[in-house]
């Protein structure tokens, strides 16, 4: 069936598109935050402040020095060369080097895909600490309204932009599989639905990455992370300034790594630092150890 | 379609995938301006763009057939609905599947399981310029 693309406006588009993929999609018919298109992405590329990267990458919020480049370059709009070759000429290769090294976790990714095809959407190895088998999204996730503001922040920018920072995409992910005990293919779908950058590859194995079925150890991270990578320059307030959980002492990440490790898995767990660190930083605080005594 | 820029050029909203998948409208959309975009700038070439919603196969086929194609050109993806989806018009049509430019040249069938060990082996190249 014919779609009628010739649109004066955004939102007469974005009217007439609900209208013709009726029951093809979910929750309001709203446009994205990103608008779609390769002249966009190469306007976000030029734009981009590559030498702010390296410092800034890991904060969520006003301060992020994320790219936002994410949606261009899963639907190639904008290829991972185009990247690389605008960031260097601003400011060199060698000190790109940390957004170089995420645009090729991005074909690490694919490539793994390619490689093992459907079974990255199961585990692709043992888990390397004790999982849930919980498979059902509790309300307050789907609300976004769990108590929690570094998730639920996190969450209603996803359901009503699409976009969800790495970082707050890492806290949540280690929040429902390790605290909730839910599986992470759970987790995987619930982003897959709703990111404008949503990516098999990247997605399930990401997942994969925090749960440690496609890592050494589990991702897990404390409250002092969230203060830290939450901070706005401006105001000085971070995500726990203004969290129910945080003034009444119940937020559930506010311990040492040790303790929160034991908490979780058990007290034979034992923690090596890597909290803070991103999946798609570097890939050296991965290391050959189990996280268990032996 | 930088390759081929005469070619009449079709997208299809993959309908028995997406009312499964039930997207986010936002995912949707942001699809539908990317190619809209696109759609743009070649129709006014006087080149021939359409979108469609359907069964990935049956459109993509009478929309060849109506053009008399005698290549259907796409990219590549890894995705297994798209094999399937080349094998069915591979009976009607010769198709050409075009890979995503990648960052760095590397076989698949080599990269090990950690990050870590693969940028060892390709950050001099990932580093490199080209073009």
């Amino acid at each position: 069936m014919e779609i009628d693309w010739k649109n004066e406006n955004r939102s007469e588009a974005a009217d007439r598109l609900a209208h013709a993929l009726t029951g093809l999609y979910a929750g309001e018919p709203t446009p994205a935050s990103h608008i779609g298109g390769r002249s966009q992405g190469l306007r976000r590329l030029e734009r981009f402040d590559v030498a702010r990267y390296e410092e800034r990458r890991n904060d969520v919020g006003a301060d992020s020095g994320a790219s936002l480049l994410s949606p261009y370059l899963r639907h190639g709009c904008i290829t991972l060369r185009e990247a690389r070759k605008v960031a260097t000429a601003k400011i060199g290769a060698r000190k790109a080097v940390k957004f170089i090294q995420e645009l090729a976790w991005r074909q690490f990714w694919q490539l793994q895909w390619e490689r093992y095809g459907d079974e990255i959407t199961a585990d692709m190895e043992e888990p390397k600490i004790p999982l849930g088998y919980r498979t059902e999204l509790p309300m307050e996730i789907t609300a976004a309204s769990t108590g929690l503001n570094c998730m639920d922040i996190s969450l209603q920018q996803l359901y009503q932009t699409g976009y969800m920072y790495n970082h707050a995409r890492m806290w949540f992910a280690a929040y429902l599989t390790h605290h909730r005990k839910i599986t992470w293919q759970t987790g995987a779908k619930l982003f897959y639905r709703f990111l404008l950058d949503g990516d098999p590859a990247s997605n399930n194995l990401s997942w994969q990455w925090v749960a440690s079925t496609f890592s050494h150890k589990p991702y897990f991270f404390n409250r002092s992370n969230v203060e830290k990578f939450s901070r706005d320059s401006r105001t000085g307030t971070t995500y726990c300034t203004h969290c129910e959980a945080a003034r009444s002492n119940t937020c559930p990440f506010d311990a040492s790594y040790e303790q929160l490790g034991k908490r979780l898995f058990g007290d034979e767990y034992e923690h090596e630092n890597r909290g803070g660190r991103r999946p798609d930083a570097t890939g050296n605080m991965a290391t050959r150890r189990s996280p268990f005594r032996k | 379609m930088t390759r081929y820029p005469d070619a009449p050029v079709v997208f299809v909203f993959d309908e028995d995938f997406l009312s499964e998948a039930q997207f986010a409208f936002h995912r949707l959309f942001f699809l539908y301006e990317s190619v809209v975009e696109i759609f743009k700038e070649r129709t006014a070439a006087g080149r021939v763009c359409s979108l469609r919603r359907g069964n990935v196969v049956a459109e993509v086929r009478a929309f060849a057939q109506q053009w008399k194609a005698e290549t259907i050109v796409t990219t590549m993806t890894p995705e297994s609905r798209f094999a399937d989806y080349r094998r069915a018009l591979e009976e009607s049509h010769k198709v050409e599947v075009i890979p995503v430019p990648s960052l760095v040249s590397y076989n698949a069938a080599r990269v090990p399981r950690r990050f870590s060990a693969w940028w060892r082996e390709i950050e001099s190249d990932a580093l490199q310029i080209e073009d």
